[in-house]
């Protein structure tokens, strides 16, 4: 299996494969040059042998020099071909979702429940991954308007997505932990997301200059009802959020950034997971603090409008159907830096999404960290300078929803 | 014009020789950097492993002709 990485100010898509095809390639025509220069040099020597040796010599030489330049000529093509696939996939995207804003939504819905029925008939209960039903899911929710729809549903009777204040407590001692390094790390130090555990991780650095940076990473949702309990990793948290509303989580995760110590003005790097996505994307397009990168793993929020020169590191499972209830990205060129892949094994959890658990996005990790494209390895980079290399400092958090009319613990911060 | 002896020709060609083998050796090292046919799809997939074959028909001559002029020194 193979990452696929796109966007990130490029409109090319590389694999890993291609990457390796045109590395082996260029080697392959400077050591046929090299071997060129060295028949050659046998042919000008001043002893150089006469008839036939000489004549099979120069059918050589030829043959390399053809080769080098052959092999060279190709690998300019990969590049091109990438480009290439690269203005397909826009193009394709466009046109998804200009049918999509045409048909509206009733069809929408209609083509997401045909899907649904076909990917039933062949795989039986396993029709979330199907990739025609993640497609219909994407179309369906680019054709909502979530933020309408979601005031249709808050203004109905029984406080179904209705959003609460918030408090934050802090779970666990201040621990000093080495800095993490690369996208594996990240990938690993988000919460697990469990009932009543910590859904926040706060990690501090206190870089050489006395600056300070911090990372918050989040967790994913916890709780699926509808209708809001004790817990701000829920549905509510999951449908302001792509609406562009003010969730419960996110709040939640600001307020712990800031019991942990941030200060407006200091650089926070957000992380998280599906619904801890949705926090990170908030977090990073809030303004509240700057933000050199965003790291989302199976989060769907390409329908958000990062800032623009923000690094946004989206990584999606093409067989993962959360992504795509973000609907697709608002510009025609993804300014997001994208790695895709179909889930590696990742054994059950979330939520019966397979393809959706975070043990499989570790695994896409891993690959990112390995991989030669020069935009990820770039992202590396950016990531360690953001640590400084130091230690740091790591305190993790719990979040609460306060009933609405429950006092001043938080303000529900609209919609 | 000059002249070698027995002893100077006998170097002279263990000398080509030796250049012959060793490009001979790249020979081989440029079958092992052409890639594999990538797992791709369709038609690019067999375009591009078109393309490898050929390339891998011009190191089989230049070998072949490299092994052809060392047996006829």
């Amino acid at each position: 299996m193979s990452i696929e990485v796109s966007g990130g100010g490029s409109v090319a898509v590389e694999t890993e494969a291609m990457l390796e095809a045109r590395r082996d390639l260029i080697e392959l025509a400077d050591r046929a040059d090299e071997a060129y220069g060295q028949i050659h040099g046998v042919l000008d020597a001043a002893q150089a042998p006469a008839g036939p040796p000489a004549w099979l010599l120069a059918i050589a030489a030829r043959e390399m020099r053809a080769l080098a330049r052959d092999a060279d000529a190709l690998a300019r093509e990969l590049d091109a071909a990438a480009e290439a696939y690269g203005w397909v996939e826009r193009a394709l995207l466009a046109r998804d979702q200009l049918l999509a804003h045409l048909a509206g939504p009733a069809p929408a819905i209609d083509d997401a429940a045909t899907a649904l029925a076909a990917s039933a008939a062949r795989h039986g209960a396993n029709v979330a991954g199907d990739p025609q039903f993640v497609r219909a899911l994407r179309e369906l929710a680019d054709s909502v308007s979530l933020p309408g729809l979601l005031l249709m549903v808050q203004a109905l009777p029984g406080g179904v997505l209705d959003e609460t204040p918030v408090t934050v407590t802090q779970a666990s001692a201040p621990q000093a932990v080495p800095a993490f390094d690369g996208f594996t790390d990240l990938a690993t130090r988000i919460p697990a997301g469990k009932p009543g555990k910590p859904q926040v991780r706060v990690e501090k650095y206190e870089l050489a200059g006395g600056e300070r940076h911090w990372v918050v990473y989040s967790a994913g949702t916890i709780d699926w009802s509808l209708v809001p309990s004790s817990e701000p990793w829920d549905d509510t948290s999951n449908v302001v959020g792509v609406a562009g509303g003010s969730a419960g989580s996110s709040r939640a995760a600001v307020q712990a950034l800031e019991q942990a110590g941030w200060k407006p003005g200091e650089p926070v790097l957000p992380v998280g997971h599906s619904q801890g996505g949705i926090v990170a994307t908030a977090i990073a397009t809030s303004g509240v603090a700057p933000v050199p990168m965003l790291v989302t793993f199976g989060s769907p929020t390409a329908g958000v409008r990062t800032t623009p020169g923000l690094l946004d590191v989206a990584v999606e499972h093409t067989d993962d159907p959360v992504p795509a209830l973000g609907g697709s990205p608002r510009s025609l060129v993804d300014p997001r830096l994208l790695v895709r892949e179909a889930a590696p094994a990742a054994g059950p959890g979330a939520g019966g999404l397979p393809a959706h658990a975070m043990t499989g996005y570790a695994k896409t990790a891993i690959e990112m960290d390995r991989s030669t494209d020069p935009r990820l390895v770039n992202a590396r980079t950016t990531l360690t300078e953001f640590t400084g290399g130091q230690k740091a400092t790591v305190t993790m958090w719990r979040g609460e929803r306060v009933p609405a009319t429950g006092g001043p613990g938080g303000s529900a911060g609209g919609r | 014009m000059s002249v070698l002896s027995v002893d100077e020709a006998a170097t002279e060609r263990a000398a080509v020789r030796a250049h012959l083998r060793a490009a001979e050796a790249d020979c081989l090292l440029l079958y092992r950097l052409l890639p594999a046919v990538p797992g791709w799809s369709g038609a690019a997939s067999w375009a591009f492993g078109l393309r490898l074959a050929e390339l891998r028909a011009r190191v089989a001559a230049a070998h072949a002709a490299l092994a052809a002029a060392e047996a006829a020194l």
